[in-house]
This record gives C-alpha cells, sequence and structure tokens, in this order.
C-alpha cells in the first residue's frame, strides 16, 4: 500500500530482468535447432507483440483502427468514473438505489453502461452494520463497463490469496481497520456475475448534488478496500 | 486444474503492491495486446490456457505477458495462426479463420458483451436457504469451483439464474445451461475456528458443483 512509484518502478525492471536471461537462452538455442514446438519469436514482449499484430492484420483477422478504438474507450471513456455516477445516482435517488440492488444490470445500463464483463451485474451494499470485499481468486474477472480495467494490485497474487483467508489483515494493509463488530463479506467473482460495491455515503455530504457526490468515489471504494471520504485533492483513484 | 492461478487462501504471496494513479496500460505494446484479445475471433478457452502457463512462469510473468502467451498459444492450438506463420510472419494462404472486427463496429461491440445468461426453463436443484456441499473434485480441465472450497459447507443465498456452464464451454463441449447460486460459506468452516465468526466468503457456484449437505 505504501509502495511508491519508485519502488513499483523498481520491482518491474527487476522482474523484466529477470525475464530476459532465460528467454535470450531459448533464443540461442534456437540458432542452432528449428525444430523445436516452442515459441520462436523475439522474447522482448514489445517486439512480439508487433510481429504477431503485423501478422494478424495481414491475415485479415485484425483491423489496426479498431485496436486503436478499443484501446482508447479502455484508456479514455470506460473507467471508475461510471462506477462512481451509479454510486452518486444511488444515493440521491431512493428508486434508483432499489433498482440497483434488485436488477443492478439494467439499472447501470439506465445510465448507459453496458458492455464486456459488465453482462451480469451484482450490487452489494457497504452499510454501518456490513462491509462488502470484491475479490477474483482464479483470475482477474472484474466489471468493466463501471470500473473499467483492473488495477495491477487487484490481479496479484497478494490481493487475489488473500482476500478470502485473510480478509481483515489485507484491508488494514489498505489503510482500513474494520470495526470487529462489522460482518464483513468477501465476493469471489468465480462465475459470469460481476460485483460493484456501493460505499456508505460519508458524513460532510449533505446537500452535496449528484456530479460533486460522484467525485467524491473512489475505485477503490467500489472495489470494498477502501470507504468514501472528503477528498482532500482532485479525483480519488 | 489444481494450478497455480487457483490462489484463493494460500499464504506468504507478500504484500500488496500498491501503484498511486496507476494508468491502463504501462507500455505500449500491453494497449495492443488487449486490444488484440478483445477485438480478435477467439476461440473459447483462453482462461484455461493461461491456467497452463507454468507455475514459476505464471508466477514471474507480468499480466499482460501472460495474455500474450495465452493469446498466441489459443490461436496456435486451434489453428487460427501456425508455427511458421509467426516465425515468418508471412500468412499462409488458407489459413484464415475467424471474422474481422472494423473500427465501425468497435462502438456497438463496446456495449454488448456476451451474455451468458440463459431464457432457459431448467428447475434449479436447490433452494434459497438450503444447506449444501461444495463437491469434492480435481478435474485436470478448467474449472471455476476453487479448491479452497470444495468439500466444505455453505448456504445457497440466493439463485442468479441459469447460465452456460464455462467447465464445460472451455473444452468445446456447449453450455450445458444450469442454474448459478451465491453459497455463503463461514470463514470458520473454510479456515477453522480461529477465523473471525463475522466473515463469509461468496462463491458463485454452477449447479453442477453442488450437492446436498
Amino acid at each position: 500500500m505504501t509502495a511508491t512509484r519508485r519502488d513499483f518502478l523498481t520491482a518491474a525492471v527487476t522482474a523484466a530482468g529477470a525475464a530476459v536471461t532465460p528467454d535470450l537462452a531459448h533464443a540461442q538455442e534456437h540458432e542452432h535447432d528449428h525444430s523445436h514446438d516452442h515459441q520462436v519469436v523475439p522474447s522482448d514482449p514489445a517486439l512480439r507483440v508487433k510481429a504477431l499484430e503485423s501478422l494478424l492484420v495481414e491475415k485479415g483477422l485484425v483491423d489496426r483502427a479498431a485496436l486503436d478504438a478499443v484501446a482508447d474507450a479502455y484508456e479514455h471513456k470506460i473507467g471508475p468514473r461510471n462506477g462512481a455516477r451509479v454510486v452518486a445516482r444511488a444515493w440521491v435517488d431512493p428508486a434508483y438505489k432499489q433498482r440497483l440492488l434488485t436488477n443492478a444490470t439494467a439499472a447501470i445500463a439506465e445510465l448507459g453502461y453496458s458492455g464486456p464483463e459488465g453482462e451480469q451485474m451484482l450490487v452489494v451494499e457497504n452499510t454501518p452494520r456490513v462491509h462488502n470485499l470484491v475479490v477474483c481468486t482464479l483470475c482477474s474477472c472484474y466489471p468493466w463497463p463501471v470500473l473499467g480495467l483492473p488495477p495491477i494490485w487487484y490481479k496479484s497474487a497478494p490481493y487475489r490469496s488473500r482476500a478470502v483467508i485473510d480478509p481483515r489483515g489485507l484491508l488494514r494493509e489498505f489503510g482500513l481497520q474494520l470495526p470487529e463488530d462489522v460482518e464483513l463479506r468477501v465476493w469471489d467473482s468465480t462465475a459470469d456475475l460481476r460485483y460493484l460495491v456501493l460505499p456508505e455515503r460519508p458524513p460532510g455530504s449533505e446537500g452535496l448534488g449528484e456530479e460533486a457526490l460522484a467525485a467524491w468515489v473512489s475505485r477503490d471504494s467500489m472495489v470494498g478496500t477502501a470507504k468514501v471520504v472528503k477528498p482532500t485533492d482532485g479525483v480519488p483513484t | 486444474m489444481n494450478g497455480i492461478h487457483d490462489m484463493g487462501g494460500m499464504q506468504d504471496m507478500g504484500a500488496v503492491q500498491y501503484e498511486k494513479n496507476e494508468p491502463v496500460f504501462h507500455a505500449d505494446w500491453e494497449r495492443r495486446v488487449f486490444a488484440m484479445v478483445w477485438a480478435t475471433d477467439t476461440p473459447p478457452g483462453f482462461r484455461y490456457q493461461l491456467e497452463i502457463i507454468p507455475p514459476a512462469e505464471y508466477l514471474r510473468m507480468s499480466y499482460y505477458d501472460k495474455w500474450l502467451t495465452a493469446f498466441v498459444g489459443l490461436m496456435l492450438k486451434h489453428g487460427v495462426i501456425t508455427s511458421s506463420e509467426l516465425e515468418t510472419g508471412k500468412p499462409v494462404l488458407g489459413t484464415r479463420k475467424g471474422e474481422l472486427l472494423t473500427a465501425a463496429q468497435v462502438p456497438a461491440e463496446l456495449t454488448k458483451g456476451e451474455p451468458s445468461l440463459r431464457n432457459v426453463p431448467i428447475a434449479p436443484r436447490f433452494q434459497t436457504g438450503q444447506r449444501v456441499r461444495a463437491r469434492n473434485m480435481n478435474p485436470v480441465t478448467h474449472t471455476r469451483l476453487p479448491r479452497y472450497a470444495r468439500g466444505k459447507i455453505g448456504t445457497i443465498e440466493r439463485d442468479h439464474g441459469v447460465f452456460d456452464f464455462e467447465d464445460t464451454a472451455a473444452q468445446q463441449l456447449g453450455g450445458k445451461p444450469q442454474h448459478v447460486y451465491s453459497v455463503r460459506f463461514a470463514a470458520g468452516e473454510l479456515w477453522g475456528e480461529e477465523a473471525n465468526r463475522r466473515d463469509s466468503i461468496y462463491v458463485d457456484m454452477w449447479d453442477d458443483y453442488v450437492e446436498p449437505a
């Protein structure tokens, strides 16, 4: 939780360095023996991806402009701001909240959000007595239309392994100390349902309009690793 | 398959590495891999292809490195591309398989998805509130029943309706539609009496994973 950007980059570079050696060994091996069944394209992922993309384009299996449109949508349009609008609407409109809790997929579609990894949605509500936490122990299942693509930590071994066996310890690492008398529900997204946590509306938000409220809602609060608090600067992640 | 991907309940995986203001992609090649997997008419079995990455590799590789490996593996397996094409970068005539998604089709596809909820009149075998046991099963193929739940007793909390079955779909054996239930397991049932009494783990389980307790 306290890892800085630099720590993260160092770790990534180390991992990348570790990755290069065995693949280089393979590449050299292939100089002498091309009969192997395994991969013979360059070891650097950037080069491998470039070669693969060119091949798929030449085969007529992908259209470069379509790839750009897809990536652009997930970088700029489909992200946690969508989920924040759903949460803010539920906070100001009790009838919407009811629809959201009984038929989440349809209620989310009312705001214009739908698509891959959001085909069957469920919304679970935090209250002063109940806290919800979402994980995908087997992979990386995450409600894309409302939260976008998952952050690295959500897909990582530490999070996936501990969320079910030590959820309170995990939450402490995120800076969230759950009171002992609060019931904790962990949702393992093992099938085709995708989960969004409806966080509690925080104190100090009284009188705010929907748009202002949405700006308070962080991505993490909709996964269940944080509560919504009054933002200190800018839009929270 | 009892692979490394099934990691719920494992210990000593280290602290969560949290990156503030994390970008959606960390490199352009990740962006390209994501978009290719998204936009290509891929045969079923992508998840299984991720799961059969050797354990040490699985833990070492970055997320999109795994995607790249699984994507290439899946397309080779189904003959969508061939290893000689990969090697030379030149398409072989007559090997093209799959529909082309054009840029004009992307906006509509982004809102569509592929629902696996099926409108099939199948009676549920279990009722809300019923005590059930997760089957003890150890298939070597794709399954969504995590190891930590197998053999454990839980309660049916909700019936989500009838869905295609990922276990058979991944093997191209068809959807085998059946009910999916949200099953609540007390943390103590899964992890022993030292677990917090107020903690529960909810697992979405296809009917085939469930037996009467």
